[in-house]
């Protein structure tokens, strides 16, 4: 049986204002973990069909 | 100047004055992230087809009628639209998202690993899959934030934004979503091999 944890407190960090170098703020093993499981994340990226984006610009065609 | 060059922002304004090419850039652009922040979300290809299909509709729809917010940037917007669209889809169908089961995913599709041998592709093939299964095993609101960071490089603000929460309980779930599954990848003794 794994324990999956949840988050009980809000406390992280104390930056509120700058979004993107939040990463910072995450320990050093955290971001090594994240950093390792990048390239199997970036292997379960996929695309939508063709058929489907040709129904979107077909649609903005039609639309007005 | 070629579309390619163009900012988000220039493509939408010319999309508004009626260059129907600087959508199409706008959706090449941007349609791996959107179409994979749906699936992985649904775990369905046909449903995550639709639901990104619908998300560009409402897009196209906003975007001519005049009602776009120029504060925000295109690509969250977008990913709140579809992220709107699979809250929607599930409060319907009243299931949860994770233990529907997974479609016919195929890793070969995507993996660049046909050097490889036969072993050590299947090898790969069987760690990403388990990668993939713990994935859908994290509570959503923690899965949500994952996906959101990783796929749609959202910072920690715009997926605060997003999903009507404080940048530090964002951050939190991210966290937790981390050790949470470095946890179930120890206690199944998964190893990952760049």
């Amino acid at each position: 049986m794994i324990e999956i944890s949840t988050p009980t407190s809000d406390s992280v960090c104390n930056d509120e204002t700058d979004g993107d170098s939040m990463f910072s703020n995450f320990s050093k093993s955290e971001v090594e973990f994240y950093e390792s499981i990048k390239a199997p994340l970036n292997s379960l990226v996929k695309e939508p069909s063709k058929e489907v984006i040709e129904n979107v610009l077909k649609f903005s065609k039609n639309y007005t | 100047m070629s579309y390619q060059v163009k900012t988000d922002q220039e493509l939408v304004h010319l999309y508004i004055k009626g260059k129907e090419l600087a959508l199409s850039e706008l959706i090449i652009r941007h349609k791996s992230r959107i179409y994979t922040s749906i699936y992985l979300l649904v775990k369905d290809e046909y449903l995550a087809e639709d639901i990104f299909q619908d998300t560009f509709i409402k897009v196209i729809k906003t975007l001519k009628a005049g009602k776009y917010n120029e504060e925000g940037k295109f690509l969250p917007w977008v990913l709140r639209i579809g992220h709107n669209l699979v809250i929607d889809h599930f409060r319907r169908e009243k299931r949860n998202p994770t233990i529907t089961n997974s479609d016919g995913f195929d890793i070969f599709d995507v993996l660049g690993i046909y050097d490889e041998s036969i072993e050590e592709r299947m090898v790969k093939q069987q760690t990403y899959d388990d990668l993939k299964k713990l994935i859908h095993l994290l509570p959503s609101e923690q899965k949500e934030v994952l996906i959101m960071r990783h796929y749609g490089e959202l910072s920690f603000k715009e997926i605060a934004d997003l999903t009507d929460v404080s940048i530090n309980t964002a951050l939190g779930r991210m966290r937790y979503a981390l050790n949470n599954l470095r946890k179930m990848m120890t206690a199944k003794e998964l190893t990952l091999k760049n």
